[in-house]
Order: structure tokens, then C-alpha cells, then sequence
């Protein structure tokens, strides 16, 4: 994870909130965690999914929501 | 913004790209994003695996969407064909292609797109349906002007939204429409006046800036035919969908 380590913590943090967007998502963690830029929180969103932690899923209106992967849908609750 | 974007990877362009461009509208950058930024296309570069699986996944295209493309660039090279055919042969029957290429233009419109530029399409049709009302209850003859119109509304019209649905930038949009309908916008219009000489040599060079129109259709369906467009959306799944 590297420096992606603490915007990721955020990122499931927020994402336990529910399903969000990348935009939401950037709302959330800034205000969780102060300013962080976007591609952080895209560098972090890469290594969750490859990780399999977080899962997207594309949207008819073609947007893209994320949401927590099933592994960790349990400690998010 | 988007020159920023440039300097990313075309895998991690093609995966994340569009929602960096939508997040960036949404949330415009300060100084510091934009060096976050240039930070995180070099952390791109450094890590192409991240990116790889979900990059292929995004560029997987259904080949039912791929076939409005596939009908506009049909309508662009067929229309070109007619043209030169007609005009070199001096036969009428290649030009009874042209409503073939028409045909073909129009069909490749129609899509689910529609419903995410809801606003531009549905300004686009109205118009364009209302120039057909025009051009057939007015008599023609003194009413050239709403002729006219109708013609530029219908033919450039088309083309904006067939622009539209391949997905292209504004600048190129006014490129293509322009540069697509312009020329061949003014050569029916000199020849309609009479002014382009007399004999059929004379309208060559006119007949020829005619199929820069089907030039311009073809080129966005080639657009259209990479990009792939759904004509119909399909229905919201409940599964996620993993971008791995």
C-alpha cells in the first residue's frame, strides 16, 4: 500500500457508510481525514480492488459506484 | 484539466479515466491536487498491474454495441461511393444510393445514450422534427428560407448527434460537424443558385466537396464502431460487477 496505506483505511472506512462514487468517496475521506487529492484516493481505490476489498460496479447512467468487497462486508458491520 | 490526465497510462486512462474527468469537474483542482496528480501518473507508470485486469475488463465491448458504428461508417463510405460513382459514371442510378446511406445514417441514432445527454439529444430531435414540419407544410418556392433550414437543421443535426453518441469532445464535435456539413452546406447552396457554371464539369469539384459529408460520417462511426454504444441500456444488475 505504501503511502496509499492511510487514504485506503479511509476509503473502507467511508465505503462501511455504504455505496458511494469516486466523487463521494473524495468528499468523505477529505472529511475524514483533511485534504487528500485525487489521485490518491484513485491510487488507493487501484490497490483495494486488486485486493479484492473493494468491488465496483458500473451503473446504467454509466457512472461507477463502489462499494466494500465481500470479504469485508462482515467487518464493516 | 484533461492534459493532465494525458500523462496517465492508456490502461489506467481507460479504467479510471472518465471518473477522474467527472470527479475533476465536480471537485475543480487546486494547486496541490494538480501536483497530486502529476505524482499519481508517475505511480501509474511504476505500477501498470493494478490496472491491467479492470483496463481489459472496461475495453471489452459487446459486438451488438459496436453495430450503430458500424451502420454510420456504412452510411458515410456509401454515400461517398455513390457520389464519385454517380458522378464519374454520369449514371442516376448510383445517386438512388444516397437514400441507402441516409437510411443507414439515421439508423445508427437511435440508442440508450439518449438517456445520459438527455437535454442535447432531445434539443437535437425537436429540432430536427420540426424542420421536417417546416419543409413539408410550407410551399416551397418564395419559402426557401425554412427549405434551407430544414436542410442545414436535418443533415448538420444528424451529425451533431451521431457526434454526440461517439463520444466526442466539444471541440471535435464542432470539427466534425462543421468541417462534415460546411462545404457541403455551401456547394448545394451555389448550385441551388445557379452560380457554380455551366455544364456538368463545373459541379465536379462542388459534387466532391458534397462527399466530405459522408467522409465525416464515416470517420465518427469509425469512432462509434471503437467505442461501442448500447442501443438499449440494460437493465440494472444487483450483482457488483468486480473491475479487477
Amino acid at each position: 500500500m505504501g503511502r496509499f496505506g492511510e487514504t485506503a483505511m479511509w476509503v473502507l472506512v467511508a465505503l462501511g457508510r455504504g455505496p458511494a462514487s469516486a466523487t463521494s468517496l473524495l468528499d468523505a475521506v477529505r472529511d475524514l481525514d483533511g485534504r487528500i487529492g485525487p489521485a490518491t484516493l484513485f491510487g488507493a481505490l487501484a490497490r483495494l480492488e486488486r485486493l479484492s476489498l473493494v468491488q465496483s460496479t458500473a451503473s446504467v447512467a454509466g457512472a461507477r459506484e463502489y462499494r466494500l468487497g465481500e470479504g469485508n462486508q462482515g467487518a464493516a458491520t | 484539466m484533461s492534459r493532465l490526465i494525458r500523462f496517465y497510462p492508456a490502461a489506467w486512462r481507460a479504467r479510471y479515466g472518465a471518473e477522474l474527468e467527472a470527479l475533476l469537474a465536480a471537485r475543480p483542482p487546486k494547486l496541490g491536487d494538480r501536483l497530486d496528480l502529476m505524482f499519481g501518473a508517475l505511480d501509474a507508470h511504476l505500477h501498470p498491474e493494478l490496472v491491467a485486469a479492470g483496463a481489459r475488463a472496461a475495453a471489452a465491448v459487446p459486438i451488438g454495441h459496436r453495430i450503430p458504428g458500424l451502420a454510420a461508417t456504412a452510411g458515410g463510405l456509401l454515400f461517398v461511393v455513390a457520389l464519385v460513382g454517380g458522378g464519374v459514371s454520369g449514371a442516376e442510378g448510383w445517386f438512388s444510393w444516397i437514400w441507402v446511406a441516409l437510411f443507414l445514417m439515421l439508423a445508427s441514432l437511435p440508442g440508450g445514450y439518449a438517456a445520459r445527454v438527455g437535454g442535447r439529444v432531445g434539443l437535437g430531435l425537436a429540432a430536427i422534427a420540426a424542420s421536417f414540419i417546416l419543409a413539408w407544410t410550407l410551399p416551397w418556392g418564395p419559402n426557401v428560407v425554412p427549405a434551407v433550414a430544414a436542410i442545414v437543421l436535418v443533415g448538420a443535426g444528424s451529425l451533431a448527434l451521431a457526434t454526440v453518441r461517439a463520444g466526442l469532445g466539444r471541440r471535435r464535435r464542432w470539427v466534425a460537424v462543421g468541417l462534415g456539413f460546411g462545404p457541403p452546406a455551401v456547394a448545394l447552396l451555389v448550385v441551388a443558385m445557379g452560380i457554380g457554371g455551366q455544364g456538368e464539369g463545373s459541379l465536379v469539384p462542388l459534387a466532391l466537396l458534397v462527399t466530405l459529408y459522408g467522409v465525416a460520417w464515416a470517420a465518427v462511426g469509425l469512432v462509434l464502431m471503437f467505442r461501442g454504444s448500447p442501443t438499449f441500456d440494460p437493465e440494472p444488475r444487483g450483482d457488483p460487477e468486480p473491475a479487477r
